[in-house]
């Protein structure tokens, strides 16, 4: 053997071939931050009330998408495989819920709160960094999650994820309280990217991952 | 007279490798199966590489060894094989990766 086999790489890899391989985890988070930026335009339509309840219904369409599309697409071509239930991936896996959550939870209040979380609206801070200190910290808790969560899968590109995201929310919040922006184009671009890296990822793996007819 | 060893003693351990988890096809199949409860055969052949038939003789020879456990089962009408590691394999590969760390080790 030339190198040294390090079972947490081989865990690693393993990890990677089954969420991260297909795009379909990127194409849903690219779908849900789209979603955000359409939601001050529906929320215009639709009022407040029935908007939450049109984005929820979305967004569990969106879950429930994928799980059935990784069922019929990545399944047949990738193969299944049951995640080893210790107590440290059970942990990982529940701050890894949690923390996303978390992040749309702030992302969510940030882009949409009424006034007194978002320091934004308040004329008298002149500065970027101190006017929008709690999207600052969105964008540190975005980006720390999403580097942890890269290096933990070993997806590199979970490390630009986080901190695009993180910029983007707060770009969007500014040009929201600035210039009067109803649809958040800086998430709106932000999302797109992933959708396009998320296409780009599903239409490598239905090449590379053909379905295998034989069985043992 | 005393009894003269041809090779160094500290290497005698490699001897004693499990020839069944040492093969590198195999020793792939497990360490797969490490990190995970259990896995189908489509994920072990994307993961590995390997062919059909020889992931079905390496997964074979490892089921005989009572490494892993083979369970066939249908999901809707397509046929699906499981293939889980076992206790004692789960112990080959601990005791293998001691075994072989510490040649490495005394290798330099």
């Amino acid at each position: 053997m030339s190198e040294a086999i390090n079972l947490r790489d081989v865990q690693r890899r393993t990890k990677q071939l089954s969420t991260f391989e297909d795009g379909l985890w990127d194409l849903l988070l690219g779908s849900i931050f789209m979603l955000l930026a359409f939601y001050p335009i529906t929320r215009e339509l639709l009022g407040p009330t029935w908007n939450m309840a049109f984005f929820l219904f979305l967004l569990a369409f969106l879950v429930v998408g994928q799980l059935v599309a990784r069922h019929f697409i990545s399944g047949p071509r990738m193969g299944y495989v049951q995640p080893r239930r210790t107590p440290q991936m059970r942990l990982l896996l529940i701050v890894t819920v949690v923390m996303f959550l978390l992040t749309l939870g702030l992302v969510l209040l940030t882009l949409f709160s009424p006034g007194w979380l978002s320091s934004g609206s308040e004329p008298s801070t002149p500065s970027l960094v101190r006017s929008y200190g709690v999207e600052w910290i969105v964008v540190f808790v975005m980006g720390g999650i999403f580097s942890v969560m890269g290096y933990k899968f070993g997806v590199a590109r979970l490390y630009f994820y986080g901190w695009m995201l993180g910029l983007a929310n707060l770009a969007s919040v500014y040009m929201t309280h600035t210039a009067g922006w109803t649809f958040l184009l800086p998430a709106a671009i932000a999302a797109g990217i992933i959708l396009v890296i998320g296409f780009t990822l599903l239409l490598r793996f239905l090449r590379n991952y053909p379905i295998r007819t034989q069985e043992a | 007279m005393a009894k003269t060893t041809r090779i160094a003693p500290d290497l005698l351990d490699l001897a004693d490798v499990d020839r069944i988890v040492h093969e590198p096809a195999r020793l792939m199949i497990l360490m797969v199966l490490y990190g995970v409860e259990s896995a189908d055969f489509t994920f072990l052949l994307n993961a590995t590489d390997l062919t059909w038939g020889n992931l079905s003789s390496h997964v074979t020879k490892l089921e005989e060894a009572e490494y892993v456990k083979v369970e066939k089962s249908f999901v809707g009408k397509k046929p699906r094989t499981m293939v889980q590691l076992t206790d004692t394999g789960r112990r080959a590969i601990d005791s293998y990766r001691q075994t072989m760390q510490g040649a490495m080790k005394r290798l330099g």
